[in-house]
């Protein structure tokens, strides 16, 4: 059951000018309690950006903001210019189609295997014949190296497994803006590396644009242009910036441990 | 996508342009293998030099027409595709994709039953094991030595007992008028209205009562239990419990066995009442008035039919509480699986209803 979305087919690096996705003054959370306020950050097209913060901080949170799942408690974000908060539902789903999103758990459907998986999008959005979605679905599964897993079902995969099928999937629909969380977490360091590669030559050949939150200080380094980090205690986002310059530069004493990995012993030590 | 072919040099030439992407691409590609096919001995040339995007759908198009094994002289060449495309192409082996999707064997109906049937055989092995642990933590409990999680009894109770309530009413009410109306109609022929009573009585107390209520139990109980049971199997804490040295079926199996040997024979008394009330209120239509009706229940049953059915309702609710259980704890992975485990735990639970009743009948008769 093929429909044909009259979507804006995903915009190429540049088609249309401006910040792929616009965060203003956001302030959300959940019932009373507020994780981030007056947050805000610009993604630019063809950047890997980066969500940085300690566990439970609300990483998690924020992106399944900006793809519109949760309701901001104020302010507003904007998908290639065009409000996600305030969008009716049809625009809302036509804004999320264009983001390919993998969960933190994975989020696979269980009773498909992975291949069937990954086809998924192709099958419900596209007219494409069988053979070409299969075709389809293989390489991106050859790109998160997952080929030789394709006929198993998600209860059978790994953790890491799961995640780099919840990418293939996430990438099937050609959105030229992705959002992972945690896409490296309990990945070995030579496939986490792979997919570092695989993520930097999506953008350098495509010009795709990369929201990725992650704690694995080596991939930060291999990956992202900029980062964002956000503190629990204020609510709001401490650091922005080339992770290197916020490593020896910053003068934020959270930042530093952060980025240096040291214990909270040291930072008191270091003084602040 | 425009298509031409030049006489001299007998090449085909397929140009690819603009942007290609998941959800225009489907017509480019079946016209492309058209063309393919159309020339199997022709030389294909690809021109994708106004090609201004493509996605990862568009990628795997032009690595289909490349991987295309076509006879020499007759090779598919892509020309002037931009290096930024071109760099992503390589990643790809041809030979890695040769293979088409494989479906699983499909097994014939024969094998199929023989197959299901040896699959009843190893569970009947695993349920007879399953029972015996569940008898030596029951006994334990029973005796005094093993501490029961008494919160956590109460609280199953209170979901697969008094939450229950109103539907066991309705059904056993419902049964009672049925059972006497339909009674009522052939006794009337012979002038024996008035037995009807009996009638209504034994059925309801001794089986309709249990039986339905039992019957209630499964669809609503049991599947709860394989349900909850089979999510914390899947999310692992099962295996959170085993690994602090805790017993699963002590921890999580037991409360729900106790509740239930509590709580069905309960409900089936209360099924009992109102199927009675029921029963009356249908024949005070046929002029047998309140009075009489108890004056002549009082002389057909007696407490041991209600005792009876009491008992088998109490062993009704340990074997949906077993098997639920049983099922819960034996699911596979994933969200599926979670879901053929209640449904199971259903389907084997009134199967043993049934079985279980007939073994009462046999030995009560
Ligand atoms: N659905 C929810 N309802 C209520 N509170 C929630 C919900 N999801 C998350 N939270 C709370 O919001 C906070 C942030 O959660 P979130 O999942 O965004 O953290 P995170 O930064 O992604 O952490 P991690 O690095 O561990 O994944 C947590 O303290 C959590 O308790
Ligand atoms: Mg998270």
């Amino acid at each position: 059951m093929a429909q044909m979305a009259d979507i804006p087919s995903t915009a190429a690096a540049g088609a249309r000018g401006g910040p792929a996705i616009s965060v203003n003054r956001l302030k959300m959370g959940y019932g009373k309690r507020v994780l981030l306020d007056n947050a805000s950050f610009d993604v630019h097209r063809g950047e890997i950006l980066v969500i940085l913060g300690g566990s439970g901080c609300g990483k998690s949170s924020l992106m399944k903001n900006i793809i519109g799942l949760y309701q901001p408690m104020a302010g507003d974000i904007l998908i290639d210019g065009e409000s996600i908060v305030r969008a009716g539902p049809e625009k809302k789903a036509q804004l999320q189609r264009r983001m390919g999103v993998m969960y933190q758990s994975g989020a696979l459907f269980g009773s498909l295997n992975v291949l069937q998986n990954v086809r998924f999008p192709l099958d419900e959005f596209t007219d494409m014949g069988l053979a070409e979605k299969n075709l389809t679905a293989r390489m991106l599964l050859q790109l998160v190296e997952m080929g030789h897993a394709e006929a198993l079902m998600p209860g059978e995969l790994s953790g890491g497994m799961q995640k780099r099928a919840g990418i293939a999937r996430a990438m099937a629909l050609g959105a030229d803006m992705l959002m992972l969380d945690e896409p490296s977490a309990g990945l070995d360091p030579i496939t986490a590396a792979n997919l570092d590669r695989t993520i930097r030559s999506l953008r350098d050949n495509l010009g795709f644009t990369f929201v990725v939150v992650t704690h694995e200080l080596q991939s930060i380094f291999n990956i992202a242009d900029r980062g964002v980090m956000l503190d629990p205690v204020s609510h709001s986002i401490i650091a922005e910036g080339k992770p290197s310059d916020l490593r020896d530069h910053s003068e934020d004493p959270r930042v530093r441990q952060f980025f240096n990995r040291l214990p909270d012993e040291a930072r008191q030590a270091t003084g602040s | 996508m425009p298509v031409s072919g030049s006489p001299s040099t007998g090449a085909v030439t397929l140009s690819l342009e603009g942007r290609i992407t998941a959800y225009t691409v489907a017509p480019i590609w079946r016209k492309a293998l058209d063309t393919l096919a159309r020339n199997p001995d022709r030389p294909i040339l690809v021109d994708a030099s106004r090609l201004e995007y493509i996605d990862n759908t568009g990628i795997a198009l032009i690595f289909d027409l490349k991987r295309r094994q076509r006879p020499p002289g007759a090779e598919v060449e892509i020309h002037d595709l931009a290096p930024n495309l071109a760099a992503l192409i390589p990643a790809y082996d041809a030979k890695r994709y040769a293979k088409a999707y494989e479906k699983p064997e499909a097994i014939g109906v024969i094998e199929h039953i023989g197959w299901a049937a040896g699959q009843q055989l190893t569970y009947l092995g695993i349920m007879l094991g399953f029972l015996r642990n569940c008898g030596t933590a029951l006994g334990r409990a029973i005796i005094g030595r093993g501490e029961v999680r008494w919160s956590e009894v109460l609280s199953v109770a209170t979901e697969a007992g008094a939450n229950a309530v109103p539907i066991v009413l309705l059904i056993g009410f419902l049964m009672g008028v049925i059972i006497a109306f339909e009674i009522g109609l052939v006794a009337q022929q012979f002038g024996a209205v008035i037995f009807v009573v009996n009638g209504v009585g034994v059925a309801m107390l001794r089986e309709l009562g249990p039986l339905m209520t039992a019957i209630v139990f499964a669809g609503r109980t049991g599947a709860a239990f394989a349900a909850e049971i089979g999510t914390q199997k899947v999310n692992e804490e099962v295996n959170a419990i085993l690994t602090f040295g805790l017993d699963p079926v002590y921890f999580l199996v037991l409360p729900r066995l106790l509740a239930s040997m509590v709580v069905v024979p309960l409900l089936a008394v209360l099924a009992d009442l109102v199927g009675l009330f029921g029963g009356a209120l249908v024949l005070v239509t046929f002029d047998i008035s309140f009075l009489q009706f108890y004056n002549q229940l009082l002389g057909a049953v007696g407490a041991g039919d209600l005792l009876l059915g009491v008992f088998k309702a109490s062993v009704f609710g340990l074997a949906i509480a077993a098997i639920g259980c049983q099922r819960g704890l034996n699911t596979g992975a994933g969200a599926t699986s979670v879901g053929l485990s209640a449904t199971s735990a259903v389907v084997t639970g009134i199967v043993w209803i049934v079985v279980i009743d007939g073994i009462f009948t046999v030995l009560t008769s």
